[in-house]
């Protein structure tokens, strides 16, 4: 096997073979492998993760203990979920990823008796991973919007929930980017732990290289260190960018 | 749900408590070494000289953008084939422990490093000012007045990263390391190879570890907020 | 009558900041409201404005009433128009969004429609030029015209001003001051908190005189002569 030869597989990974593929689920993720599995992972757990993250959020209240949704409620229940969505976003992130992604592979069939393909779990159990760590940025960005801005909305007649879309989010928005792009470098990095349940992401690609060329593992898994770092240099340059330009621009104001 | 047959039976409850023993073990050792290595890497980033705080930003690029499974792959098999396509000889027995310290301080020590001096650079230039007035050299400065300040501001970020760090040790489940030095996933891993039975103990070690982050978690939320008290006081 | 205010009260926890404020506004008039820092105007505004609740009173504006009770009612908003002695204008939009946004998600005015009404009211700030200009790169003065705009397209029955000059560079609170006595010579209904005491007397026809809580009002600009060694 070439340099090349390697490096295009590392890069596309090996093609499920047909017998495996489940036609009831896309095709493309099923044959997906090797960098761009990875890749396309982080994407999922942004789609799917992403709206999950901002009900979680909005669940909870703010660091001062104010609601982040309108006026601050008093209400029992308005408490209790707060408090419900706390334990799930601390329950999650007390748990390594490499349990999360163990849990995912072992327990919905054992339990349930539900068999999914693998891709099906590692966008899941991602999505609810990024879920709940993004719900913290988007928290931190919601409760540092300045309340002016919020009563300005207000006093011009926009409704709690006009108010959250069209001002706080967006305001906020600008000020989490950088530390949502953090959160996705975070993310592709942590993709490499779906090699120990069989995802043909770029860390068992490598493995599954190694089978066919034992003497070249030591150069397979500097390539992919290669590959992650070059992918996660290229957004933390990215992410100090915003963070500057994004200053500025505050510094302006 | 067979808890009684999985968790708490004659060998594999000794072998899931070595394991929570091997992941406080991990646990202390990578700390004290990446808390180590943070500072010696902050401080070369602080330094004046352009060589030292080069090295320093190279130091935190490199391993802060490495991911640390793959890291510890590439250390525990990769050099091991390098080192005896150089001398012909195989690493020597039971490195493989050393190396896991290793590369997870290595990654660890990265993310510390620079929030330590996200730290330094939020405490006030005045303190300095104040302590070169006094007639303290640099370094005095640095480590009786600066250190002490910015990880106080620093804490919280400081604790979250180590809490993290205690939770990468169950990365060592994809390493080849001797049955003594596996943690509790590792444990719970080599239960499962015996039984087929991952449920269990699965569970196990995921309750072990949310027991530890939460407990540390709590810890650190505590102590950073008598620090940040301080350091208002201060200012 | 637009506003007529009757005993309000208002305590945070325990310290008392309105007692017995009573006040009434005329269509078509400026009162000026004056008094030492902390003496509770800004809470004043902000009661008025819906921001806050109120302890005790009845405030009446327009045909609604509403004491310490009711919610303030949603479609008030909007009518009773606020700027800020900081202009918080929302920084992720233009001059020109600013001013609309009220207008087409809240008056539901088509796209048009709502570009015609801001754009008019940005004109007659003199602001025309700087429609298409983000908030941070316009200078204090024009951001503050840009919130009186913003306010004044949503065609306030009553428009409260918060000290509007008081964060602003000396060289261009002149600008916002004119502006101010602009609209007040075209009969639009203000409540301006002021410390400038020379621009109170200019733009307004009633002053009130807020100190420890309670407010007094009168049709004499000497009542403002006793503020005036000790703050102004």
């Amino acid at each position: 096997m070439s340099f090349m030869e390697m490096l295009h597989t590392l890069l596309w990974g090996y093609p499920l073979p047909s017998e495996m593929v489940d036609p009831r689920y896309p095709l493309f993720l099923q044959q997906l492998g090797g960098l761009w599995l990875a890749l396309t992972i982080t994407g999922f757990s942004f789609l799917f993760g992403g709206p999950l993250a901002l009900v979680l959020a909005l669940c909870r209240y703010d660091r001062h203990g104010a609601s982040l949704v309108g006026q601050p409620g008093t209400k029992l229940d308005r408490r209790a979920i707060s408090f419900l969505a706390t334990a799930v976003v601390e329950g999650f992130q007390s748990i390594p990823i490499m349990i999360l992604v163990l849990m995912a592979f072992y327990l919905p069939f054992r339990l349930l008796g539900l068999r999914l393909p693998a891709i099906v779990m590692a966008v899941a159990v991602f999505s609810i991973y990024n879920g709940v760590y993004l719900s913290g940025i988007i928290r931190l960005g919601l409760s540092a919007v300045e309340t002016g801005w919020l009563d300005a909305a207000r006093t011009l007649g926009l409704s709690t929930w006009q108010v959250l879309w069209r001002i706080r989010l967006p305001i906020a928005m600008r000020a989490m980017l950088p530390a949502v792009l953090g959160q996705a470098i975070t993310v592709f990095k942590d993709t490499s732990v779906l090699a120990v349940v069989a995802v043909g992401e770029l860390t068992y690609t490598a493995r599954q290289v190694q089978v066919s060329q034992p003497a070249n593992y030591g150069l397979l898994l500097l390539l992919v260190l290669l590959i992650y770092w070059s992918v996660a240099a290229a957004g933390s340059v990215l992410v100090s960018r915003l963070d500057a330009a994004w200053r500025k621009r505050l510094a302006g104001q | 749900m067979d808890f009684r047959h999985y968790v708490f039976a004659d060998p594999y409850f000794g072998w899931l408590l070595r394991g929570v023993a091997v992941t406080l073990l991990i646990a202390v050792l990578t700390t004290a070494a990446s808390l180590l290595l943070g500072f010696m890497v902050a401080s070369r980033r602080l330094s004046r000289q352009p060589f030292w705080r080069t090295a320093g930003v190279v130091y935190v690029a490199v391993f802060r953008n490495l991911p640390p499974l793959p890291l510890l792959l590439f250390l525990l098999f990769g050099l091991p084939q390098a080192f005896r396509a150089a001398t012909g000889m195989p690493l020597p027995a039971g490195a493989e422990f050393p190396l896991l310290i290793a590369g997870l301080s290595l990654n660890t020590s990265a993310y510390l490093a620079e929030t330590i001096r996200s730290g330094v650079r939020a405490v006030p230039t005045e303190q300095w000012d104040a302590g070169r007035v006094l007639g303290l050299r640099p370094r005095t400065v640095l480590l009786c007045v600066i250190y002490p300040q910015a990880l106080r501001i620093a804490l919280p970020a400081l604790g979250t990263r180590l809490i993290h760090n205690m939770k990468n040790s169950s990365l060592a489940l994809a390493l080849p390391l001797p049955v003594g030095c596996m943690e509790v996933v590792g444990q719970a891993g080599r239960i499962a190879g015996q039984t087929f039975a991952w449920t269990e103990p699965l569970l196990f070690a995921a309750a072990v570890y949310m027991t530890l982050a939460l407990s540390l978690g709590f810890v650190v939320s505590r102590l950073s907020r008598g620090a940040q008290r301080r350091v208002e006081v201060l200012r | 009558m637009i506003l007529r205010a009757e005993k309000l009260c208002k305590k945070f926890e325990d310290r008392v900041v309105l007692s017995d404020v009573s006040l009434e506004i005329d269509r078509g008039t400026v009162l000026a409201l004056c008094g030492p820092s902390g003496a509770g105007k800004t809470t004043l505004i902000r009661i008025l404005g819906g921001l806050i609740g109120f302890d005790a009173g009845c405030i009446t504006l327009g045909d609604r009433s509403i004491t310490e009770h009711d919610a303030y009612p949603p479609e008030l908003y909007g009518q009773i128009g606020l700027v800020f002695q900081d202009h918080n204008l929302f920084p992720h939009m233009t001059a020109m969004e600013n001013v609309e946004l009220a207008l087409r998600r809240v008056r539901r005015l088509g796209r048009r429609e709502a570009r015609d009404r801001a754009m008019a009211e940005l004109e007659g700030m003199g602001l025309a030029d700087l429609a298409d200009r983000y908030p941070y790169s316009l200078s204090g003065g024009e951001r503050q015209r840009v919130a009186i705009a913003r306010a004044l397209a949503m065609d306030p029955l009553l428009l409260l001003l918060d000290e509007i000059t008081s964060f602003l560079d000396p060289s261009m609170v002149g600008e916002v001051l004119s502006c101010i006595l602009r609209l007040a010579q075209r009969g639009t209904t203000m409540l301006l908190v002021t410390h400038n005491l020379a621009f109170a007397r200019q733009a307004a026809g009633r002053f009130g005189v807020l100190e420890g809580g309670r407010l007094t009002v009168s049709d004499q600009p000497e009542l403002l002569d006793r503020l005036a060694p000790e703050w102004s």
